[in-house]
């Protein structure tokens, strides 16, 4: 997933973003309303996490300007307030997840995954895609019954070009999905991570699963 | 159930009939008396007819016939009269007495009267019948000889017709009453209802008022001038429990995001550390150490203030010098300030002071924490210090006037975002609960210049200082906001003099 995390408490927001790119999510972060703003609309996240209390401006005025914009993006509300009416209003804003501080970092994710399933309309967790059986919440892969183990970063990347099937990915979009603003990764990342997770879904002997279109990306049979 | 209409309706129905009653009762015996009186001056008259009417006539007594039958003294007449020799014996009586007539009532025993002064009496005829009586001695007229000195005169006329009448106007006031009465008590509800409606009307709106719609407000315009005063004290009620669940609600929401922030932290970084180990760098655990020792600080905070407001601190008081005692907080402060490029100035008496050094010292350090961690790097802090007056005064080029009133609250913090660590707004909360337990006042100014001045004062010389009797004491300036003992909000409110500085 491609995330923004818009959290204004500097811890805070250093920990989530290295616990969600341990996880192999690409995360780009905002300390403020602002900032958090230009990114949302500049470029194009899986969803975004938003805190409440933004200094510049507040969580909720800004999750109205964007619904109102037609910026469609899953937003979870991240917030210490736990008020009843607070959870409606920031739903009633346009959220599409409430979660309060303090949060348990898995039951974080899992909700940022069920609002991405739900947003590509794949309510199942469990994707199915030629031999392969992928459980997005469990982050396990099957091939013909068989455990693959993947990094997360390789598990992104098949999720990534999984929930797409027959879709073609340029280089590019993969890469703005595997890796946040501050990765810098190398020219060759995505090349060098296609390889690496072609060698361990297709052994020896076996139909390759991702494809390359030459000059255009990397491509998913369904 | 008690109910304004059931006793309003009894209450009425109660005093009607009474107020009916009195009038009857009235009505009835004013006309007994002037029936009585008429009754006694007719049978006057006709006692004093008769005597006219009689006389000695050579040496016959005699008396007008005419008289007789005017008077209904006549044969048939209802009119009696009897002349009795004061020995005993009758003299002369009336035809309608006349001794061979069978229905012949007679006089019966009437006292003898003892001098010449008329009586009126009431008694019996012979036949039992009431009647009313006029008895006086009687000399008739032409008694040369004197041979009828010893007569006296009895009249009686039967009061059984003034009896009828007055049982029939006794019964028709009765009857009249009773009519009223069973009339007036649906008229009495009917006006009650009327003059009620307002009342039931501002009942059911109070009634609609509820907890989580405390933004609404009674409308005083449909009410009659009576009620008006009651829903505007309603409405005014309403505004401050409003204002009051505003300030709870700013309160938990702010309470909760200084405490759940850094407990978020907390528990993301341990769960990151724990789960890839490889992140628990030193670097980590001093983040770590750093949240907690923000928690434990606002917890500490937290806790006084609650026991001050609770007023669980007891109060020690004790001499202090007060250059003395400023002088630590102040070498702190002035730590903290050099970092930021501030510089402290301080005018500080050599007065003592009588207070609590705990509360002091809480009062004294919020107060400069407040002041150095909110002005602007490269600015100037001033603290001044004499008899009855702590102030520190600070440029606070983003606070507004409006803001002076939350200054004191508890989490209130100008930005709305709460951002940055170690300022949850409480400092000057805890200022204002010390200064109330020690019975001292605070109030907090802003300059036109943007200087945020907040003073303490305390009892010196039998009363609380005032700029004027603080010598050397430049006046505070601009909008006022001062917490006495019992928090008042507004304008130069009690607690100081007003001051001004010509804005």
């Amino acid at each position: 997933m491609k995330l923004l995390l818009i959290e204004d408490a500097p811890r805070l927001r250093e920990t989530l973003a290295k616990a969600l790119a341990r996880m192999g999510h690409a995360v780009d972060l905002a300390d403020d309303g602002p900032t958090g703003n230009v990114m949302a609309r500049a470029s194009r996240y899986d969803a975004i996490v938003l805190d409440r209390m933004l200094p510049g401006v507040d969580g909720l005025a800004l999750l109205h300007e964007w619904r109102a914009d037609g910026i469609g993006t899953p937003v979870l509300l991240l917030t210490a307030l736990d008020g009843v009416a607070e959870k409606v209003r920031g739903l009633g804003a346009g959220a599409d997840d409430y979660l309060t501080k303090p949060f348990d970092l898995a039951e974080l994710v899992a909700r940022l995954e069920a609002l991405v399933r739900r947003r590509y309309a794949q309510p199942d967790p469990v994707l199915s895609v030629g031999p392969l059986v992928i459980d997005t919440a469990a982050k396990t892969v099957r091939r013909n019954g068989l455990d693959i183990a993947l990094t997360a970063r390789e598990f992104s990347l098949l999720e990534c070009l999984a929930r797409r099937p027959g879709q073609v990915l340029s280089r590019e979009q993969i890469e703005g999905r595997l890796y946040g603003e501050l990765d810098g990764p190398l020219s060759n990342a995505v090349d060098s991570a296609v390889c690496s997770l072609r060698r361990k879904i297709s052994p020896p002997g076996t139909l390759p699963v991702i494809r390359t279109r030459r000059g255009l990306g990397y491509v998913i049979d369904p | 159930m008690s109910s304004i209409r059931h006793r309003l309706t009894w209450s009425m129905c109660v005093a009607m009939a009474a107020l009916l009653i009195a009038t009857g009762a009235g009505v009835f015996l004013t006309m007994r008396h002037l029936l009585h009186a008429r009754f006694d001056e007719t049978l006057i008259a006709k006692a004093r007819a008769l005597i006219t009417a009689s006389e000695i006539d050579g040496k016959q007594f005699e008396i007008d016939l005419i008289v007789h039958e005017f008077a209904g003294f006549g044969e048939g007449g209802d009119d009696y009269f009897e002349i009795r020799r004061l020995a005993g014996g009758v003299f002369q009586s009336s035809p309608s007495l006349a001794a061979d007539r069978a229905d012949s009532p007679g006089i019966g025993h009437v006292p003898v009267p003892a001098d010449d002064v008329p009586r009126l009496f009431n008694g019996k005829l012979g036949d039992g019948r009431l009647a009313r009586f006029y008895v006086s001695r009687f000399y008739p007229k032409g008694d040369k000889k004197g041979r009828h000195q010893d007569l006296y005169l009895i009249v009686a006329s039967p009061t059984g017709a003034l009896l009828r009448d007055l049982t029939m106007l006794g019964t028709v006031l009765c009857a009249a009453a009773v009519a009223a009465l069973l009339l007036m008590v649906p008229v009495i509800r009917r006006n009650l209802n009327l003059g009620l409606r307002a009342v039931d009307g501002l009942s059911s709106d109070v009634s609609r008022l509820k907890p989580e719609r405390l933004h609404e407000r009674l409308d005083p315009a449909k009410l009659p001038v009576e009620l008006k005063p009651v829903a505007f004290r309603i409405n005014e009620w309403l505004a401050r429990l409003e204002a009051s669940f505003e300030r709870e609600r700013r309160f938990s929401s702010h309470a909760a995001h200084e405490l759940r922030t850094p407990l978020a932290e907390l528990r993301s970084m341990a769960e990151l550390a724990a789960r890839w180990p490889e992140e628990a760098t030193r670097e980590h655990f001093e983040a770590m150490v750093a949240a907690t020792g923000e928690l434990g600080a606002l917890l500490e905070k937290l806790s006084m203030l609650g026991r001050a407001d609770a007023g669980g601190i007891t109060v020690v008081s004790e001499s202090m010098d007060l250059a003395e005692s400023l002088a630590q907080p102040l070498a702190r402060a002035g730590d903290k300030a050099a970092g930021r490029e501030i510089r402290i100035e301080r005018r500080v008496g050599d007065e003592r002071i009588e207070t609590d050094p705990v509360l002091w010292m809480a009062i004294v350090q919020n107060l400069l924490d407040n002041a150095v961690s909110h002005s602007p790097p490269g600015s100037m802090v001033q603290v001044e210090a004499g008899a009855g007056l702590f102030a520190v005064t600070n440029p606070a080029p983003g606070l507004e006037t409006a803001d002076l009133d939350h200054l004191f609250e508890q989490f209130w913090r100008k930005d709305p975002a709460r951002a940055g660590y170690g300022h949850a707004g409480l400092g000057l909360s805890i200022v204002r609960a010390c200064a109330g337990l020690l019975g001292w006042k605070c109030a907090a100014s802003l300059s036109g210049d943007h200087l945020l001045r907040i003073e303490i004062r305390w009892p010196c010389d039998g009363g609380f200082p005032t700029d004027r009797n603080l010598p050397g004491m430049p006046a505070s300036a601009g909008i006022r906001h001062s917490l006495p003992n019992n928090e008042t909000v507004g304008r130069d409110s009690h607690g100081f003099d007003s001051t001004s500085d010509g804005r």
